[in-house]
């Protein structure tokens, strides 16, 4: 069984790229209900000034800055428009991306390759700086308005019913594409290899060896992108929906986003209280859809035997060395507090000297920002493998306790949007333990795994001590897909950081810039455009090390136990 | 199902793509039909809560001016011109009781008789009888011959008892009480409040044998837990009430029905039970009640003698009765955000949802704009936004520096609003060298008030050299000179403060060193207060600046703890300068004492015309100024911007309100 993709499993909504995959645990749309309530409440006791009984607060009874209603009548009409929109932009990039992918899947490798890099690059760009540039495209290019910004409405004598209905279309369509990009962004970046590697069924070989026509092998991959869309869904779902909060606030939409990312911004404890209330209930929603979607558990027989194929192990021995390495000169740099003078002094001019002329500028202008966040991103990295170890070892040890009941905690806290948590709490450690749950279940499955494998049962049977057979067998071949993992986590958490810096308003760092690029995008798109591409490249750059890196020495007869519902 | 499925993978982008296609489309058409209305921009989060009352900004207030309308509003002339009223009248209502039911009806036949030449020369307009009751209506407020009336009616009128009660905060609970009891409720005629402490009772008829005052005082103390303060004010044979009338025009509610004079009674029943800071309220404390005379004619009665009682009417939006009673005014005003009373302005509120307004005219006059569109937005993006792309004819409050737009727009002028509040400096006279009007004649002549605007106020603000708002009618032309050190340190020689080494103004006493307090809440002030302390160092007056919170600035002037403060207050429309500055008022916090003043301030009280108010005002006010105890600055506006296009073209810009921009007529 390829380690890459059991069957039964699907991916994890906390990280952009597609981590070793995860359970979905059972009836999980309550457990994240619950998970949402908890997260209300602490919220409550630590944050708040809201005054009353806990159920009452739990029940909606939170008074907003809007006006003076209560959560449930003034935020559930938002919800339900923020709902809305995220199905549609998820509507929109999963069919996109499976349609252009099932395209792309036939036009050779390196269309393949080339498209998984554009499309995990755009997964990558702030979807702040999506937004701005398209609005600076359809203002200055397309002479087009920004109706949820500048609404309008004609005489009652002028208009007509198709005009009402095309400005409310347009008004919500906007902000619809702006939210699909990064969402197809992710989800075509993690299937597209996977179409065009996935190996067709016995029937569909054999159908052809028989003269059958091809479109019965494009119905077979067809119908393997259906069973991947159905796995990946929930996941790329739930990510965009922790995006609203930006999407919403750059349009201006009267939706649960918006009205998240002012709570944020102003500081406000109740609304903010509100808001987790409302979005777990969002959440628990998009999941039962998910799980309802996924239907049936059985996966497709064309399915269970695709594979992705890894490069060879040796030709990236040395590649290996070369990016732990660079990885060594990264952690270094990221755990400064600030660059160091010698990289401000020669080694940034001398890069950016490399360059292109048009290029020199924005890069330095950008380079110490985009080195703010990196640090800030070191550190949140740090402390999500500080979580995975500790979570993850914990957890594993528990789960060998057959009296124990199997709650899958775990699980079910990796499968929230940590997004939206980290955004709220706004500092580096906490977005670190946020993205650590998710990286905590893996590795808690990967120590299982190791502890079941045949040299770690024959280290048992030749006596070697218990905490030999752990470190040697279990936990060293764990470290390189943990050094793989943090990487991928650094990359994420850069995004992240940028992310809520433009909400949080902090004076350093890529947030920063994109918030100043409010007030010269029309004049100059570039502002906007050069801090995104910094963070999309330092985040490819990263995700790029992490493949270098990641684990080959995982012996291909692992056996994973059977998932315990 | 995999055909269906990937029908619909295939299908939905394209779907997705056409339609987005479509809308793109109609959008263009539909903002080509932007023919002759406005797009105007909010700086506020939220779309204004439109509260008549309450308008919380500049802009708000503005939309109020059009939507809803007053029963007298200030005219272009800086006069008062009719809103709802067409006419406006004082009067005099008296009232007196008979022991006997006959005797008021008799009284009242021998005066009609007495109707024509005798009636014009008392100056009494009407008469009523009303069981033991006679009222008799004048047409001076001030004089009629009320005595000869009475003599010619051969009255033995009952001696009315005017006593007040006091009890701080529960005025209305006590007042309840006291008529819960036949025997204090039946002889009380009138009942008048002076705010939530006290109120008077005017009482006729109470038997000898019972001692009103003190069974009044013993129930009082039973039922409210606490002993009130009872005296008798005074003791007349008659109950005297100037009333004004307002007669109303033929005006109609946004929903088609008419204006009535129970509307106006309704909205000041509503309006006096909240603690709104609404202008000139001293105005409507004194008001008694207001009557229904007619459908078209309302009266107002005062339970005393206060001609600037007409300015509470000034700029004071009227409400439909039946609207009030259907929906009930809560303190904070939040009903105006869910519900939009109708207004009888010139405009009408169209649409209003979270995202716009739209305002139209409310009749078909031909009109230059024929619509009105807000949005709000706190982002200056949304500004550039609407400025770039031509969507946007009027921004609120001034757009910052623009950078140059990608699309060609045209030009914005800025333009300012007029004064809704005034800066001033206020002195303490009690205290040295303060009391030396040398000084504060220094004090004044070094001031220069078109540096203040520029540095403090970068330039948003007027010069004022007036208590009262510019261009109104009270206003006096005054001339605003420049600031003048030279002179101003001639004033301070001759007072005996000479510079000193450092340059410091000083005498043998010491050197010239004042506090100035200012409230912390306005920045502004803080800005103008930092300014005036260097134009002071120049004369070498030393000034120390110390904003405080507020509330501190309010108790340390009620005690005399200052020496000078900076101050806003708002610009009414009233000639009562009686509470700044007699001397027998606690609020006149500079200690300013002029019998001449009290005197002019006494008169003003009791000035019922507001074109014979003028002088008396302005000659009052000429000598508070020339005391220097309070040093006028500067009014404060709000600057909006607004297409050339729009604007009137008129050099250098007056100031501007939506009502001179919306209420042009059409060009033929």
């Amino acid at each position: 069984m390829d380690f890459e993709r059991p069957a039964h499993t699907t991916r994890t909504p906390l990280s952009i790229e597609p981590m070793p995959a995860l359970r979905q645990p059972s009836h999980l749309a309550l457990r994240l209900l619950l998970v949402g309530l908890v997260l209300t409440a602490w919220w409550w006791s630590r944050f708040s000034q809201a005054e009353g009984e806990t159920t009452s607060l739990l029940a909606g009874d939170v008074a907003t800055t809007l006006g003076s209603g209560h959560a449930w009548s003034e935020l559930l009409p938002r919800a339900a428009r923020t709902l809305g929109l995220v199905l549609g932009a998820s509507a929109l990039a999963t069919t996109l991306g499976l349609a252009l992918g099932l395209i792309i899947s036939r036009c050779g490798l390196i269309a393949i390759h080339a498209t998984a890099w554009v499309a995990r690059a755009l997964s990558f760009v702030p979807v702040v700086g999506i937004g701005w540039l398209i609005i600076a495209w359809l203002v200055n290019d397309a002479k087009l308005p920004i109706e949820s910004l500048i609404p309008y409405t004609p005489p009652q004598h002028r208009d007509t019913a198709s005009l009402a209905l095309s400005r409310t279309l347009w008004a919500w369509l906007v902000p619809l594409w702006v939210l699909a990009a990064p969402m197809m962004g992710q989800w075509l970046a993690a299937v597209v290899r996977s179409l065009a590697l996935a190996k067709p069924a016995r029937e569909a070989l054999a159908s052809r060896a028989a003269g059958h026509p091809p479109a019965m092998l494009a119905r077979q991959g067809f119908a393997f992108a259906w069973t991947e869309l159905r796995r990946h869904w929930l996941a790329t779902t739930l990510h965009g929906l922790a995006l609203t909060l930006w999407v919403e606030d750059l349009f201006g939409l009267p939706g649960w986003g918006a009205f998240t990312a002012n709570a944020i911004r102003l500081g406000l404890p109740e609304d903010i209280e509100a808001s987790l209330l409302m979005g777990s209930i969002l959440v628990a929603v998009l999941a039962w859809i998910g799980h309802w979607l996924r239907g049936s558990d059985a996966p497709d027989a064309s399915a269970a035997e695709a594979a992705v194929q890894a490069p060879p192990r040796s030709l990236f021995g040395s590649v290996t060395v070369l990016g732990s390495l660079t990885l060594a000169l990264l952690a270094a740099l990221c755990l400064q507090p600030e660059p160091p003078p010698w990289m401000a002094t020669w080694l940034l001019p001398w890069l950016t000297s490399l360059l292109p002329d048009a290029w020199q500028r924005p890069v330095l202008d950008h380079a110490p920002a985009l080195l703010t966040d990196l640090h800030h991103a070191g550190i949140a990295a740090s402390w999500a493998a500080l979580t995975t170890v500790v979570l993850g070892t914990g957890a594993a040890l528990l789960a060998q306790v057959r009296a124990l009941p199997r709650l899958r905690v775990l699980d079910t806290l990796a499968w929230w949007p940590a997004l939206i948590l980290a955004t709220i709490l706004g500092s580096p450690s906490w977005m670190g333990v946020c993205l650590g749950l998710a990286m905590a279940c893996h590795w808690r499955d990967l120590i299982i795994a190791h502890h079941h494998s045949g040299y770690t049962q024959a280290a048992k049977a030749l006596g070697l001590p218990r905490w030999l057979r752990w470190l040697r067998h279990i936990v060293m071949p764990a470290l390189q897909a943990l050094a793989a993992w943090t990487l991928r986590a650094t990359a994420t958490a850069l995004i992240w950081t940028v992310l809520s810096d433009y909400l949080h308003g902090t004076p350093s760092g890529i947030g920063q810039h994109l918030v100043n690029a409010r007030s010269t995008v029309l004049a100059d798109p570039g502002s906007a455009f050069w801090p995104a591409i910094h963070a999309m490249a330092a985040a490819l750059v990263l995700q790029g090390l992490a493949q270098v890196v990641r684990s080959e020495s995982l012996d291909s007869s692992l056996k994973f136990p059977p998932p315990r519902l | 199902m995999i055909t269906l499925v990937r029908s619909l993978v295939f299908g939905l982008p394209l779907a997705f793509v056409g339609l987005t296609w479509w809308a793109a489309d109609q959008v263009r058409v539909s903002r080509s039909l932007r023919q002759g209305d406005l797009v105007a921009l909010m700086s506020q989060p939220t779309m204004p809560a439109l509260n008549p009352y309450l308008p919380a900004s500049e802009a708000e207030r503005q939309l109020i001016d059009l939507i809803h309308a007053p029963l007298i509003k200030v005219g272009p002339d800086g006069r008062l011109s009719p809103g709802l009223a067409s006419d406006w009248r004082w009067m005099k209502r008296v009232t007196v009781w008979f022991a006997e039911l006959k005797s008021a009806a008799d009284a009242a036949k021998r005066l009609e008789a007495r109707r024509g030449e005798a009636w014009n020369q008392w100056k009494l307009e009407a008469v009523a009888a009303q069981g033991r009751t006679l009222s008799l209506t004048f047409t001076d407020p001030l004089f009629g011959a009320v005595r000869s009336v009475l003599e010619a009616a051969a009255a033995k009128v009952q001696r009315v008892s005017i006593l007040r009660i006091e009890l701080p905060g529960k005025a209305r609970a006590a007042q309840t009480a006291m008529m819960n009891r036949m025997d204090f409720a039946v002889p009380v005629q009138r009942v008048w409040f002076d705010g939530e402490d006290a109120f008077e009772i005017a009482i006729v008829g109470v038997p000898a044998e019972f001692e009103y005052e003190k069974e009044l005082r013993r129930h009082l103390s039973q039922a409210m837990g606490r002993e009130p303060l009872i005296s008798t004010q005074i003791e007349l044979p008659m109950v005297e009430e100037p009333a004004l009338e307002f007669t109303l025009r033929d005006a109609r509610w946004h929903d088609g029905s008419p204006v009535t004079a129970q509307d106006v009674r309704a909205t000041y029943e509503a309006l006096i039970r909240k603690p709104w800071p609404l202008p000139n309220r001293e105005g409507l404390r004194v008001i008694r009640g207001v009557e229904v005379v007619a459908p078209n004619r309302a009266q107002v009665l005062l339970w005393r003698h206060y001609g600037p009682a007409l300015a509470a009417w000034i700029g004071l939006p009227i409400l439909p009765a039946n609207w009030l009673q259907a929906h009930a005014l809560d303190d904070a005003g939040r009903l105006f955000q869910r519900e939009l009373p109708p207004g009888a302005g010139p405009w009408r509120v169209e649409q209003r949802d979270y995202s716009s307004m739209v305002i139209q005219p409310a009749t078909d006059k031909p009109a230059a704009i024929q619509r009105l569109t807000l949005v709000t937005s706190l982002s200056t993006f949304t500004m550039q936004l609407g400025y770039s792309t031509n969507s946007l004819d009027l921004f609120w409050p001034s757009a910052p520096a623009l950078p140059a737009p990608t699309i060609s727009s045209e030009a914005l002028q800025p333009r300012s609003s007029p004064p809704q509040r005034a800066v001033q400096v206020l002195w303490n006279l009690r205290r040295e060298p303060l009391h030396q009007p040398l000084v504060r004649e220094a004090l004044s002549a070094a001031v220069d008030r078109r540096a203040v605007i520029t540095r403090a106020l970068q330039g948003k603000g007027r010069p004022q050299g007036s208590l009262f708002a510019p261009g109104l009618w009270l206003s006096s032309a005054s001339v605003v000179e420049t600031g003048d050190a030279a002179r101003a340190e001639q004033l301070l020689a001759s007072a005996g403060w000479l510079r000193n080494v450092q340059g410091h103004a000083s005498s043998p006493n010491g050197t010239l060193l004042l506090t100035l307090l200012v409230p912390e809440d306005m920045p502004a002030l803080t800005r103008i207060a930092a300014e005036l302390r260097l134009q002071w160092a120049r004369p070498g007056i030393q000034i120390i600046v110390k904003p405080q919170p507020r509330a501190d600035v309010m108790r340390a002037m009620k005690s005399g703890a200052f020496d000078g403060v900076v101050l806003d207050a708002p610009l009414e429309t009233s000639w009562d300068l009686w509470p700044q500055w007699h001397s027998d008022e606690p609020g006149n916090f500079s200690g300013f004492s002029d019998r001449q003043v009290d005197l002019l301030l006494e008169a003003l009280k009791h000035e019922f015309h507001p074109g014979e108010a003028a002088p008396r005002a302005q000659r009052a006010e000429a000598l508070i100024l020339a005391s220097h105890a309070v040093l006028p600055l500067v009014t404060v506006h709000e600057d909006s911007m607004i297409r050339a296009s729009l604007s009137d073209g008129s050099a250098p810009p007056s100031p501007w309100t939506l009502s001179d921009l919306l209420t042009r007529p059409a060009r033929p």
